[in-house]
């Protein structure tokens, strides 16, 4: 019978399922035992393996705040931007130091900061003061996922529900209590993503990010994992993680050199473009932007700095915006950071750097 | 609220416990009421306020049709109902589309018109439960069905939230006659619900989100051209993942309905088994290609001399039913091409008795599951361009340089041999049937498996693709 619906002759149109004869309830009983013990397992597995309790970066976490943000006035510090941002800025010594509301943390990893930069400019009831970090590559990346992640998080600013509000503090329970909700190391895909195999040439093979690197708080406060920064190898190893992360997309054949990099002018051009009116619509109201280039070392500095040279991006930027900035390199109490994995400060770093920064920042009127 | 979500577990218990410990019949049909309404609002609340206006449309409508004459005052009442429940369709679903092609077309004519964005939010599953209601009253204006008594019946009819959002598409005939007596949550049927609602979340969750988007999302999000393997590989994907995705909220909307003791009919039988377009539509959504079979081609002539052209106009507006595109449109006009060369050539050589011979019966299947992979890829793309320019990849035409990872090819192989091979064999078997034999610990083995993987997928999984329509 290729139907599991069969009519009943009591009615002409009656629907009636077909229930194998079993015992499902017991079935399922042994099921969830044995499912909750071979969990169980998992969870004793990585937490041998240096994984506590944390919570997930998702965008769950940042729409509480986003939505905080709206009606902020210049009091209020609202910080956009990358990973950088996230590690590297003491939300508690911002805090102390302004004497001022909680400082709202809306970066994003591995993201242009332009598009909730904009999206709060085009917000009519916010005036806060902006703090946008800026990682060259990412601010002049003119799309995929540096684009793609932050719209991920607007769009779900945007369609928040009462569903998601009432999923919310069940997530976060389960997120305190279970080190295995990991979502970008120890989600399905990601453990079947370790799995390493040949690839053909010109593959775009997903990037690898590195493992158990931070924690984050529920105010999205991101702090390097304090075993990861003293061991060398596994900072060595992360090193290498990023190189091809700022390394910029290989041209492909159906452009010509010229035309490849008219693109990439003209694409930096529309994002200053944008990044001058977001400064305009955010000062017309009574708020602050300020860009920020915070520190990073070795490889990913010489990358950087060859891809995107200063007077080409930082330079430029500036001028364009009209907007002030601090460039971690010209102030000599911030030029000595080292970042131990090329990109991002350790948390004890981050303390000192951000007591550095907001100094730099009173000194210069900035705040 | 989704099935994938931990906030729809919680849910779940709260309002099966409540079920099974209300005392009368009538409670328990207000529970399923203010439960339906609940997981409706969860989205937007306000657009509860849709499914109420068109319970009470459609309840008074039907009930006045009943009672009128034959003649002009009972078509007047169906005209109320199809007004009602097709206004606000094409108002919410289609009214941007019908504005951006107007405002296109007077720009062609020299007519220079930029009116404000209408700014329209769609409100969930409102193609499911419009169609669900038209059946009503439509079945009730051709006698077909008795209008019910009960406004709380119909209105837990129309809301019934195990399958409100995304189907199967319950006819009224099939479903009110289940509220007439009551339901009670039985053991057996409980476990067998809870079995179908693990399996359904496996196939969304693990390998529809998991396994399969990612190389589809891949494919259809490049810059540019893939090459042909990848462009296939991309395609064959997207085909897996939609079935995965709409077939799994099946499962899971017929499995829940069987907790709380309600019988909905099937909406897959392994569709990527068949052999030709016809039998493609027979194990694809058949709850909406019975719908528009009973409601649109069969009026429309097609049991008559004008089959091509009602097949025609039935895949077309059914492919228009799936979003307000002309990626939907081209999708659904080639299934009715499809369809119509079928019939003509099962005409002249349906009867021919190789036709009946294994082999070729096995090449028109991967025939039918090409056709339809080639069709799936204007469902997916972005726009007809994107659509066009994956189209010639996957025939070759635009030489370009791979981009899958090897990963994410034997994924696909892997998933998507999987998947057709268990298509194939279960092709002429029902589930019920295979798992009644199975071995006992069998079935515990892989229920803890499914069990395990969706727990691994900690909750990442996207909304079901078929919410947005």
């Amino acid at each position: 019978m290729p139907s599991s619906i069969s009519s009943s002759d009591a009615r002409e149109h009656e629907i009636h399922r077909a229930i194998p004869e079993r015992g499902w309830l017991g079935m399922a009983a042994t099921a969830a035992i044995l499912a909750i013990a071979a969990l169980i397992g998992w969870e004793l597995h990585v937490r041998g393996r240096g994984y506590e309790p944390d919570y997930d970066n998702t965008p769950g976490l940042w729409v509480p705040l986003r939505a905080k943000a709206s009606g902020a006035t210049r009091e209020q510090i609202v910080l956009v931007g990358a990973s950088r941002t996230l590690f590297d800025i003491d939300l508690d010594v911002l805090q102390q130091a302004t004497g001022g509301a909680r400082p709202l943390q809306l970066a994003t990893v591995g993201s242009s900061p332009m598009p909730i930069f904009t999206h709060l400019a085009e917000d009519p009831t916010y005036a806060g003061t902006t703090i946008v970090g800026v990682v060259p590559g990412l601010l002049a990346a003119p799309a995929g996922p540096p684009i793609e992640t932050p719209k991920k998080f607007i769009t779900k600013y945007e369609n928040w529900s009462p569903a998601d509000a009432w999923e919310l503090p069940i997530s976060l329970w389960l997120q305190e209590h279970l080190a295995f909700i990991h979502e970008q190391d120890l989600r399905l895909p990601a453990l079947i993503g370790r799995i390493e195999l040949k690839n053909r040439a010109n593959a775009r093979v997903p990037p690898r990010l590195p493992p158990n690197l931070a924690t984050i708080d529920l105010d999205r406060r991101v702090r390097m994992a304090e075993w990861a920064r003293t061991d060398e190898v596994y900072m060595r190893e992360i090193q290498q993680i990023w190189i091809p992360l700022f390394t910029p997309p290989a041209k492909p054949d159906v452009f010509t050199d010229e035309q490849w990099a008219k693109m990439f002018a003209d694409a930096w051009d529309a994002i200053l473009v944008q990044a001058k009116a977001n400064v305009e619509a955010i000062t017309a109201r009574g708020g602050r932007v300020i860009f920020v280039r915070h520190p990073s070392s070795g490889g990913v500095l010489e990358l950087e700095e060859k891809y995107n040279p200063r007077a080409k991006f930082w330079d430029r930027l500036l001028e364009e915006t009209g907007a002030p900035g601090i460039y971690w390199a010209d102030y000599p109490e911030l030029a000595d950071f080292e970042c131990p994995e090329w990109s991002h400060l350790s948390a004890a770093d981050s303390v000192e750097y951000t007591k550095r920064l907001v100094a730099i920042l009173k000194r210069e009127r900035l705040l | 609220m989704v099935f994938n979500s931990l906030v729809f577990v919680v849910f779940f218990v709260v309002v099966l416990g409540l079920y099974r410990f209300l005392p009368s019949w009538p409670a328990k049909k207000v529970l399923l009421l203010v439960a339906s309404y609940v997981f409706y609002g969860a989205w937007n609340p306000p657009f509860v306020l849709l499914l109420l206006f068109s319970s009470v449309i459609d309840f008074w409508a039907a009930r006045r049709m009943a009672a009128a004459e034959p003649g002009r005052a009972r078509r007047l009442f169906l005209m109320v109902s199809l007004v009602g429940n097709l206004g606000l369709l094409g108002f919410f679903k289609y009214g941007t589309f019908l504005l951006d092609n107007f405002v296109a077309l007077a720009g062609k004519l020299g007519v220079d018109w930029h009116p404000a964005a209408p700014d329209i939010v769609l409100p969930v599953g409102i193609s499911f439960y419009t169609f669900q209601t038209l059946s009503y009253t439509i079945d009730v204006y051709r006698r077909d069905l008795k209008p019910v008594k009960s406004f709380l019946d119909f209105a837990v009819f129309v809301s019934f939230f195990p399958q409100l959002v995304a189907g199967p598409i319950v006819r009224a005939a099939d479903f009110l006659y289940q509220l007439e007596r009551e339901r009670f949550v039985e053991a057996r049927a409980l476990g067998w619900g809870l079995f179908l609602m693990t399996l359904g979340l496996f196939e969304k969750m693990v390998l529809a989100d998991g396994m399969l988007a990612d190389t589809a999302d891949a494919v259809f999000g490049a810059m540019g051209p893939t090459s042909q393997l990848d462009s296939w590989l991309g395609t064959i994907a997207f085909a897996g993942q939609i079935f995965c995705d709409f077939a799994g909220y099946s499962i899971c909307a017929i499995g829940a309905s069987l907790c709380f003791g309600f019988h909905l009919v099937d909406n897959f039988r392994f569709p990527y088994a068949a052999v030709g377009l016809r039998d493609f539509w027979r194990r694809w959504h058949i709850s909406l290609s019975t719908w528009l079979r009973d409601y649109l081609y069969i009026p429309l002539g097609g049991n008559r001399r004008r089959m091509a052209f009602a097949l025609m106009a039935t895949m077309v507006l059914g492919g228009l039913w799936h979003g307000a595109s002309w990626n939907f449109v081209v999708w659904g006009t080639l299934h009715g091409l499809y369809l119509v060369i079928e019939r003509r050539l099962g005409r002249a050589f349906g009867q021919k008795p190789w036709a009946r011979h294994a082999g070729v019966r096995v090449l028109l299947g991967v025939l039918t599951f090409a056709l339809v992979c080639i069709a799936w890829v204007f469902f997916r793309a972005r726009d007809l361009p994107g659509a066009a320019m994956v189209t010639a990849s996957m025939l070759g035409a635009i030489p370009a340089p791979p981009i899958l990872p090897t990963l994410s090819i034997v994924k696909v192989v892997v998933v998507m041999g999987g998947l057709i091979g268990m298509h194939v064999v279960m092709r002429n078997r029902s589930i019920e049937a295979v798992m009644a034999r199975m071995r006992g610990g069998t079935v515990i083995a892989v229920w803890t498996v499914m069990l395990i993987a969706i727990v691994l997928m900690q909750g990442g999984g996207d909304a079901f693709i078929y919410f947005q329509f």
